[in-house]
């Protein structure tokens, strides 16, 4: 279906190759995971197989591309498209109509083709995504979710042999990439489409993905079937990948064989290891604290909406605490975090920090939005650090750099560095102010496991010299390794408010939120250990594997 | 409403959405001609004001209309204050004295400071000729599918480049608005004064920064996505809407009338260089008491 | 509620911005922003932006205005070289733009069907435009009679014309010599035409006036054409020295010439503004730049005259008034002078004004005196309606007074002011309706001599019966 052979691709302005001796082969029909850290040459290979940049004339691109036996490595991008559609990561960026059918039958459109056929096509295709009954639809009323689809849908009317998408899930919740991901699966199974996707959220998509290929610094360094990556990806957390936890659960006791498989990493434990039956260690209440923001009977109605946002919310948030505030896409999260970051202020109740309301006491407040990248402002990481704050000195500067792993960019263009050092530099900025109370929006979306692990260690550096945080998440797995308390939210209403351990190790509760149950808990409960979240916690009642993987 | 459903353009009227991408631009572009050439006051109050017909019958919903008025006002208000204050042609009638010229230091530095009669008129009609075209700009907007002006443009044989760029300004109007109030948040967020927190204007010398960097990544996103999808190597788009004979006769109408405003004041700016007809003094008449 | 409330309000402010811009943009006179501003007793017009001169300097802004009573309207010519149609609203019913040159002279047939202005410029036309139309429908170039030579300094024009009542027009054509030595000389000629633009005659036929011409009158009554010279710098060898030279209409033949013998201290009797006949053709009054009025008969015969301002010494200096008009009424003989100067030189200052300055008089026609009337601005034209003077006030170079420019109308009978209508810049021209009730006046910019701009270019329309 898609031969790449031997491709190397230079940019004009570069002196080495972004690409170097490329050969992958795909099958009609088969599935292929494309991870790799950013800027590992991802995109440009997408830019590649679509065209783009043969297009343009400027790179120098050797070996070649056959798709269907054709070679297209010199084919416009027009004519590729018709073969090979592409879905990029936001679906914002690139839709172009105002209305589902018209964006849905753009291509067509542009093929000159009879308006009724179009019509009849774009029926077809919509239903095909989902989105059946929206063709009247403004873009702008559908969900991310929904115009992800209908990106799809544009790209799936011109009936392409190999689908290739660029991080299409990177901004969708649990929920969100599981729909999405069975559509891609049936769009497969029934019509034998060819998918190839980039993403870097490898524990999530390995089940659904027979192959992965893992690319670093232009080459292709894994190509074979993702079960026998793990193994490979042992030792290489320079690759960036985020795994599966049962994977992670199997490195960490050293099993013979590492699966994303919940139940085979049971067994294999069950085999390989000892397990111990001692009670819980962990400590099961949060330690009460001083208060630092109290919320009482606060509630919020957008105008014009027929109901509250949020709903009557009253809670106490400790100083010294990591709160972590859960629930499904449109419970009132964001609403909440707003409001606790100033930007809103609450339809009634009374909402303080210190005593004082929120609204008078805003420089104690730092509040990381979900689209961080919109917060860099400056022209270098240096001046992001110190962009409105009187109190940077250049020590503190560069201590902060050290600690961010960000020295050797100090003067580089903060929209230019990778997405997890985007963040960073956003996320220092803020801890520099030192506020009492750090809010963070999502801040994993989109971040690989090395990003992931440093943003950790940030955020509880600055628990342990008495910062306070309230982080909005979808992602257990890292809610259960940094929160001390977490809050369950649900149409903007408190269904749970407790320690960590016991609100995520109460799967109705993780259901009941659209949260994603960590695998280790499947696995404890299958071993008949106390509930665990945390591949260190399985550990503590599992003595690891004796003989192992060598 | 949000910023973003603020610039769509999919809630109006179905007769509205329904005209031809081609009328709209014909007849925003004659329309353009004709606040270019008519000076008169009054008549291009009448236009203005059937801006705001059209927006009343295109069902411009409340909020929009809120947010229109207000940039209206601001440009109106703004050009006749400007220019009551610093009209510099002759005769200028002052109405008051804000600053003496006798004033210590500010009368002297100023020359005093009037407000001139003459400049409120001037201020008005250059107001008006920005506020019909913002009103009607508005209404296209918000009555129009980017497709339906890109079918438009790609039927006048405009390069697809060319026409690409310009309908994807439309296109991006919404996530433009929307992006702006973001980043008005984060720099909210990033400011260190408790008054920074809140305030809006301060922060407005910096959204430029940030926004075309945004702008830019996604306008070569979608570029990436239209260039896949054929849309440069299109075999001559299909305009799927028609264009109807009775739109068609309507814009060449509404040209002929451009043309002989046009016309006639061609020929009266003529007559007052010299080039100076007899037979032609009911043109000039026609263009001296209404354009 | 308060956002509600907000948005309401946002509206009804848009309602009434749009109310206050109904209002604003109301004007009764719908062409351009604001041509037109209305007063109690008349309107205003602009006329377009001329260069600012300064007050006290000797040439300064000028106008031509005319009432065309078959187009109930005013013709203004301009120093930009427009005319203009306006009516008595202030509405510009044409305006055409002839030339580049100022328009130095206006004048309308009877019939108010056509209008021949002049023009100061390197041609120096003369047009003939259908009043009604704005159409040219003729034109002659004074360059042609009067010589165009590059190297000599000032253009030619038509400087005046007079019109018979068959629409005929008598222009003098003339032009400033200055040659490259230095020496200065004048350039002079009649010509007669007809209204459809037939050369009649010329006058000199075969040559040029060695004189400066500037005015000219015809009589029907009498079949006479006059014209006076004007030469302030005399000289023995000049061929024309006459005061006066009278032709025959019909074909150009000098009939009479008359010399007026100079009173000292001057070289000799000029006339810029005057003669004029008397209706019946029988009488000419003119005024001498010297100070004195005269009655002539038909035929140029000095009848009397009068002083009308003596030349006086005044701490050494000869200060005098300037004579200029001479019309003949049936209130009499109506004589003006124009600002006090010194005889020396015309910018030095004089000690004091002289009190026969800036004035009108009247004497009947046996030569009895019969009134002053002072003005404190010079008298630039006047322009006569049965019974009444209308007068334009303009700059007062010895007082400053800028109070008294404006437009003045005096009862002829007894020498009292009617009407001042105020201008803030001197009034330059005036001309008032036949049926006397309404009067324009062409305002001109000035610089004053502390730094103030005054005034500006605009034609002022009063209405006489204002408010009465």
């Amino acid at each position: 279906m898609l031969l790449i052979d031997d491709v190397s691709y230079r940019y004009e302005s570069r002196e080495d190759c972004t690409i170097r001796n490329i050969s992958l082969r795909m099958e009609q029909g088969e599935m292929v995971l494309l991870a790799g850290r950013s800027g590992c040459g991802k995109s440009t290979l997408i830019k590649i197989i679509s065209g783009l940049v043969s297009e343009d004339g400027h790179g120098e691109l050797t070996g070649r591309i056959l798709l269907d036996g054709q070679d297209i490595t010199h084919w416009s991008p027009e004519q590729i498209g018709l073969l090979a559609g592409t879905v990029y990561q936001s679906p914002d960026d690139q839709l172009f109509a105002m209305t589902v059918e018209d964006e849905a039958g753009f291509a067509l459109e542009n093929q000159g083709m009879d308006p009724e056929l179009i019509e009849k096509e774009v029926k077809e295709t919509l239903r095909r995504v989902g989105l059946d009954g929206f063709e009247k639809h403004s873009i702008h009323q559908l969900s991310g979710g929904q115009r992800q689809r209908l990106a799809l849908a544009s790209i799936l009317i011109t009936k392409p042999r190999l689908l290739i998408l660029d991080e299409p899930v990177s901004q969708m919740n649990p929920q969100g990439v599981q729909s999405f991901m069975e559509l891609l699966l049936d769009l497969n199974r029934n019509e034998k489409i060819s998918i190839l996707m980039i993403e870097h959220r490898v524990n999530e998509l390995a089940r659904y993905f027979p192959r992965l290929a893992v690319m670093k610094e232009g080459k292709i360094v894994y190509d074979g079937p993702i079960e026998k990556a793990w193994a490979f990806l042992t030792d290489k957390q320079d690759l960036g990948l985020r795994e599966p936890q049962s994977v992670k659960l199997g490195r960490k006791l050293n099993l013979s064989e590492l699966t994303s498989d919940k139940n085979k990493t049971a067994d294999r434990i069950r085999m390989e290891c000892e397990i111990e039956n001692l009670s819980p260690r962990f400590a099961s209440d949060v330690v009460p604290g001083k208060a630092l923001v109290t919320a009482e009977h606060i509630s919020y109605r957008y105008p014009g909406m027929g109901e509250d946002t949020i709903r009557d919310l009253s809670f106490i948030l400790q100083e010294g605490q990591i709160t972590a505030l859960m629930g499904f896409n449109g419970a009132g999260k964001s609403t909440l975090l707003n409001m606790l970051g100033g930007l809103t202020d609450p339809s009634s109740g009374r909402l303080l920090l210190g005593g004082v309301p929120v609204r008078k006491a805003l420089g104690q407040v730092g509040y990381l939005l979900q689209e961080s990248d919109l917060m860099l402002l400056a022209d270098t990481v240096e001046e992001e650090l110190a962009w409105k704050n009187s109190a940077m000195t250049q020590e503190k500067i560069n201590m902060i750099l050290d600690r961010l792993h960000l020295g050797l960019y100090a003067k580089d263009f903060p929209p230019a560095l990778s997405k997890g050092q985007r963040l960073r530099v956003v996320l220092g900025a803020m801890l520099a102010k030192e506020p009492r109370l750090l809010l963070l929006d999502e801040p994993t979306t989109g971040q690989d496991e090395s990003s992931l692990a440093e943003i950790q260690q940030m955020l509880l550096h600055f628990k342990h010299n008495g910062g306070s945080i309230f982080i909005c998440t979808h992602d257990t797995e890292l809610a259960s390794r940094i929160a001390d308390r977490v809050i369950l939210l649900e149409r903007g209403k408190i269904i749970a408010d407790g320690p960590a351990h016991e609100v995520l190790t109460d799967r109705y509760l993780l259901q009941q939120s659209g949260l994603t149950v960590p695998a280790v808990l499947d696995i404890a409960e299958a071993l008949g250990i106390p509930p665990c979240l945390t591949e260190e916690e399985v550990a503590r009642y599992v003595h690891a594997a004796a003989v192992g993987r060598n | 409403m949000s910023m973003r459903q603020l610039w769509e353009g999919t809630e109006a009227r179905n007769w509205a959405r329904d005209i031809n991408g081609q009328t709209k631009l014909i007849i925003l572009f004659l329309y353009a001609v004709l606040m270019i050439t008519i000076d008169n006051p009054r008549s291009l109050f009448i236009l203005f004001m059937l801006t705001l017909v059209f927006h009343g019958a295109a069902g411009t919903s409340f909020y929009k209309w809120k947010v229109m008025a207000v940039l209206l006002m601001l440009g109106l208000w703004g050009s006749m204050v400007s220019q009551a204050l610093f009209f510099s042609q002759i005769p200028r009638t002052p109405l008051f004295v804000l600053v003496s010229p006798d004033t210590p230091f500010l009368g002297a530095v100023t020359g005093g400071l009037f407000v001139y009669r003459e400049g409120i008129l001037y201020g008005a009609v250059q107001g008006l000729r920005a506020a019909t075209m913002l009103s009607l700009g508005l209404l296209v907007c918000w009555t129009s599918d980017p497709r339906q002006l890109l079918n438009a443009l790609l039927s006048w044989r405009l390069p697809p480049q060319v026409a690409f760029m310009l309908v994807t300004a439309i296109r991006f109007l919404p996530v433009l608005a929307a992006e702006t109030g973001e980043i008005i948040t984060a720099l909210q967020l990033r400011s260190d004064s408790q008054r920074g927190r809140t305030a809006v204007l301060q922060h407005i010398p910096y959204i430029a920064k940030p926004l075309l960097a945004r702008c830019l990544r996604r306008a070569q996103t979608l570029a990436l996505s239209v260039v896949s999808r054929g849309f440069f190597a299109a075999k001559g788009s299909v305009a799927r809407q028609s264009w109807k004979k009775s739109e068609k006769a309507g814009c060449v109408a509404f040209c002929l009338f451009t043309l002989a405003v046009v016309g006639s004041k061609i020929c009266y700016v003529l007559s007052e260089q010299g080039l100076y007809f007899g037979l032609l003094r009911k043109v000039y008449d026609i263009s001296k008491m209404y354009l | 509620m308060v956002n509600k409330i907000k948005n309401i309000i946002i509206l009804i402010l848009f309602a009434l911005s749009c109310c206050a811009l109904f209002w604003l943009t109301g004007s009764r006179t719908p062409w351009t922003a604001f041509p037109v501003s209305r007063g109690k007793e008349g309107v205003s017009v602009f006329l377009g932006d001329v260069p600012v001169e300064n007050y006290d300097r000797m040439g300064f802004t000028k106008a031509q205005i005319e009432y065309v009573e078959a187009e109930k309207a005013w013709l203004v010519g301009t120093d930009k070289g427009e005319l203009f149609l306006i009516d008595m609203q202030g509405r510009q019913l044409w305006k055409r733009s002839l030339g580049i040159g100022k328009l130095v002279s206006l004048a309308i047939t009877g019939d108010s069907r056509l209008a021949y202005a002049g023009e100061s410029s390197a041609e120096g036309n003369l047009y003939a435009v259908n009043i009604h139309t704005g159409d040219i429908e003729w034109k002659y170039k004074a360059a042609d009679f009067v010589g165009a030579d590059a190297s000599s300094r000032s253009y030619p024009a038509p400087v005046h014309i007079a019109v018979d009542k068959a629409g005929n027009a008598f222009i003098n054509m003339y032009r400033f010599v200055m040659q490259k030595d230095g020496s200065r000389g004048y350039n002079g000629r009649m010509i007669a035409v007809d209204a459809r633009g037939g050369l009649l005659w010329k006058f000199p036929k075969d040559e040029t006036i060695d004189s400066w011409i500037n005015w000219c009158d015809v009589s029907d009554k009498s079949g006479r054409v006059v014209l006076a010279t004007s030469a302030y710098d005399f000289r023995p060898e000049m061929k024309y020295k006459n005061t006066l030279y009278i032709l025959d209409k019909t074909n150009g033949l000098l009939c009479n010439e008359t010399f007026v013998p100079p009173v000292p201290p001057f070289d000799n009797t000029v006339m810029r503004g005057s003669p004029n006949f008397s209706e019946d053709g029988e009488y000419l009054a003119g005024t001498g730049s010297d100070g004195r009025g005269f009655l002539f008969d038909k035929t140029g015969k000095v009848l009397w005259w009068r002083f009308l301002s003596k030349p006086t010494k005044v701490d050494d200096a000869w200060i005098n008034a300037s004579g200029r008009d001479g019309y003949i009424t049936k209130e009499g003989a109506v004589f003006s002078t124009i600002n006090t100067f010194n005889r020396e030189n015309w910018q030095l200052p004089t000690p004091v004004e002289h009190p026969s300055n800036n004035s009108l008089f009247v004497f009947g026609l046996d030569g009895k005196f019969k009134y002053q009337y002072r003005a404190l601005g010079t008298i630039e034209n006047i322009s006569f309606a049965p019974g009444k003077a209308a007068c334009s006030v303009g700059r007062n170079v010895r007082t400053h007074n800028y109070k008294a420019h404006g437009a003045v109308v005096i009862d002829l009978a007894t020498g009292k002011e009617k009407h001042f209508y105020p201008t803030e810049g001197p009034c330059q021209a005036v001309a008032i309706s036949k049926d006397g009730r309404w009067l324009a006046g062409v305002e001109a910019p000035a610089l004053t001599p502390d730094g103030k701009l005054i005034g500006s270019y605009r034609l002022h329309i009063w209405d006489t019966q204002a408010g009465s």
